[in-house]
């Protein structure tokens, strides 16, 4: 959005210099995008470049220094490039104390007050010049216009203040130049229309990398005998072992870590158990401490449920907070995220870890801010802060304070 | 948002626990006779990884091209937010009709998604998430929407049925032995029919306590308590249900074909 879209300008009588005043935009193919001090003009994009001319935009923009030499230095980087001989041809313009610095890349025409420049290169020069002209001329025309030098009536009615529109050439007006037609003035009125800061704001376009649109469609397919998949077996699904931080009947997540190898007892059911179980952690059964152990995938070691009723097993470490994906263990694979937020901030990024080791489930403050409490009456307090250091065990029933949140472990039991 | 993708959202109709649901305009690389298009919009910031495992379990369930399945149009990446357009249905679901049906109505629609859940089995596919308001009313016959897929899109946190705005109500349709580690199959999307079958019959589920309780209380009662259907129910009906949610798996249903005639014998 630009200014002549905003409805009536700003009084600007009393604005501050501008170090490259008012910019108008001649209509084009191409890409005309302003910061404060810097102009940027892409005379035409083909759509092959389309991708290129956004780097060079990006290069204006982006990050490593907003000065108008350190703009500079982030395109003679993209122009030292391998790829440079593809750009499009492009000129920026940018401020520097009394001075006015143009670096021109390929062939885009320079005017200063009517007389044009020259150092044009041809079209897919990867060379580039980088001039520096006295603050002193009126007009400034960067790339070309249609309709001859110097002829007003091709350019739009406005002045870009901030963002990007397409246009093939833009017209730099020195501060103090008066315009031809204001933002919203009555036709035929000139005023002042240098860069006030406050217009800027409300007159901004924003450039940013278009979203990429990926569409699948989903018409049915013809059979093909390579995807052809198999029916589900019939009959009692085998149990899934350590996977993940799962919801119940919920598909493997890209990232699964590897199952976990434990040794137990075997119920007679069929269950795997902690050795020192008494008894069978599903049927309730009564275990046979001296029977012979096994080793096989830990089954998952309970259930998280969290205050809003999202509830998980228990087959992995999982890390809690606001932002968990920040935990190391997280980003390695090692443990699962479960995000837990309020409105305050109550808890920390990564707040608290629940560990799987063994058969044991156990807390470990991740140094938060208000600190992890536990609570063991099976309902909500008295709390007891989880102490640093080595974790603290677990039984089902616990609850668990995190910042003003809460979480359950529990187990089930077919009883 | 008034868009996502090339489609202009004309409504909101629908809001789950993992997006919304409009009702939109496609673009014009979208087919539609209708005019309109239903598109639901996704929650999670979608990974592109995520996003091609959620398009392969779609596409596995578009292929079936079933007269029980919702017809799909596509599903898209925009940016970091997936969604899945399909045909818009307007007479509501077995979770929200926009007319009354009366019992007969509401058993042959749950014995379609019985015949629905068979054929995803039998080519591969769990549904995970059968629950009445998965259930279309079309005027050709209910239709089982596309299977749960919101869970595989990002690897930041996985979802359960219950979602962050905690609606303790949807834990019944989760068989429990799946919280004991089993892997989702053909039992479980029977338990959940079985579970919809007894809300289409008494017009409650089978923990009616659950709707009262906070989220944490309700899940320690749902892990505590086993079902039993309701006492109102006559005998044929209460044995339907009784073989869907059996605590052994070897007692249910072997497929849920065998649930659909079973409950097509409680229509006639």
């Amino acid at each position: 959005m630009t200014a002549g879209a905003q409805g009536p300008g700003p009084d600007l009588s009393s604005a501050p210099p501008d170090p490259l005043g008012r910019v108008e935009v001649h209509p084009g193919p191409g890409l005309v995008l302003r910061r404060h001090d810097m102009v940027l003009v892409v005379p035409a994009v083909e759509a092959p470049r389309r991708d290129l001319a956004a780097e060079v935009a990006l290069a204006c923009t982006g990050e490593g220094g907003e000065g108008g030499r350190d703009r500079l230095r982030r395109l003679t980087g993209l122009l030292a490039r391998d790829t440079a001989h593809r750009l499009p041809a492009f000129a920026c313009v940018t401020g520097d104390g009394d001075e006015v610095l143009l670096l021109v890349h390929g062939a885009v025409p320079v005017r200063v007050d009517g007389r044009e420049q020259v150092f044009s290169m041809g079209p897919d020069s990867t060379g580039w010049v980088e001039r520096s002209l006295p603050a002193t001329f009126t007009h400034l025309r960067v790339g070309a216009a249609d309709t001859g030098p110097d002829d007003d009536a091709d350019r739009f009615p406005f002045e870009l203040l901030d963002g990007s529109v397409p246009g093939s050439a833009a017209t730099l007006h020195r501060p103090g130049t008066p315009a031809r037609v204001g933002g919203g003035a009555p036709a035929g009125e000139e005023v002042y229309a240098g860069g006030d800061p406050a217009a800027r704001e409300t007159a901004m376009t924003v450039l940013r990398q278009a979203p990429h649109l990926r569409v699948v469609d989903l018409a049915p397919r013809p059979r093909d005998p390579s995807r052809t998949p198999s029916p589900l077996p019939i009959g009692s699904p085998a149990p899934t072992g350590s996977r993940t931080l799962t919801p119940p009947g919920g598909a493997a997540a890209p990232g699964v870590t590897a199952p976990v190898l434990v040794r137990g007892i075997v119920c007679g059911c069929g269950e795997l158990n902690n050795p020192v179980a008494d008894e069978c952690r599903v049927c309730g059964a009564a275990l046979d401490p001296a029977q012979p152990q096994v080793t096989g995938v830990r089954p998952p070691l309970g259930i998280l449920i969290a205050d809003d009723g999202r509830v998980f097993t228990l087959t992995d470490d999982v890390v809690v907070g606001r932002e968990p994906g920040q935990a190391p263990e997280v980003r390695d694979g090692r443990a699962r995220p479960l995000v837990l937020r309020d409105g305050e901030q109550s808890t920390s990024r990564v707040h608290a870890l629940i560990r799987l080791s063994g058969w044991e489930v156990e807390v470990v403050d991740r140094g938060s801010a208000n600190g992890t409490f536990i609570s063991r009456s099976g309902s909500a307090g008295p709390w007891a802060q989880v102490p640093p250091g080595p974790g603290t065990p677990l039984a089902p029933g616990d609850r668990l304070r995190v910042g003003k949140r809460q979480l359950l472990f529990d187990r089930y039991r077919t009883a | 948002m008034d868009g996502i993708g090339g489609y202009a959202f004309v409504r909101e109709i629908g809001r789950g626990v993992h997006g919304r649901v409009f009702l939109a305009t496609p673009p014009p690389r979208v087919e539609a006779p209708e005019g309109h298009v239903a598109i639901k919009v996704f929650s999670a910031d979608a990974t592109d990884e995520g996003f091609e495992l959620m398009a392969r379990r779609l596409h596995a369930y578009a292929d079936l091209a079933s007269s029980h399945l919702v017809h799909l149009h596509e599903t898209g990446l925009d940016g970091h937010t997936a969604f899945l357009s399909m045909r818009f249905e307007p007479s509501g679901s077995l979770g929200g009709p926009t007319l009354a049906v009366d019992r007969t109505e509401r058993l042959r629609a749950v014995a379609r998604a019985a015949r629905a859940a068979h054929e995803l089995h039998e080519a591969g596919v769990v549904h995970r998430g059968i629950r009445p308001a998965n259930i279309l009313l079309a005027p050709r016959g209910a239709l089982l929407a596309e299977p749960a897929v919101a869970q595989v899109l990002s690897r930041a946190e996985h979802l359960t049925g219950l979602g962050t705005r905690g609606d303790a109500r949807d834990l019944e349709f989760v068989d429990p032995s799946l919280m004991r580690g089993a892997a989702a199959g053909r039992t479980s999307d029977i338990w959940a029919l079985g579970v919809t079958l007894h809300i289409a019959l008494t017009g409650f589920g089978l923990y009616p306590a659950l709707s009262s309780a906070d989220p944490m209380v309700a899940a320690r009662m749902f892990l505590r308590s086993r079902p039993e259907p309701d006492a109102e129910l006559s005998a044929r009906e209460r044995a339907v249900v009784a073989r869907t949610i059996d605590p052994d798996v070897g007692k249910r249903y072997r497929t849920a074909a065998a649930l659909a005639d079973d409950i097509d014998e409680l229509v006639r």
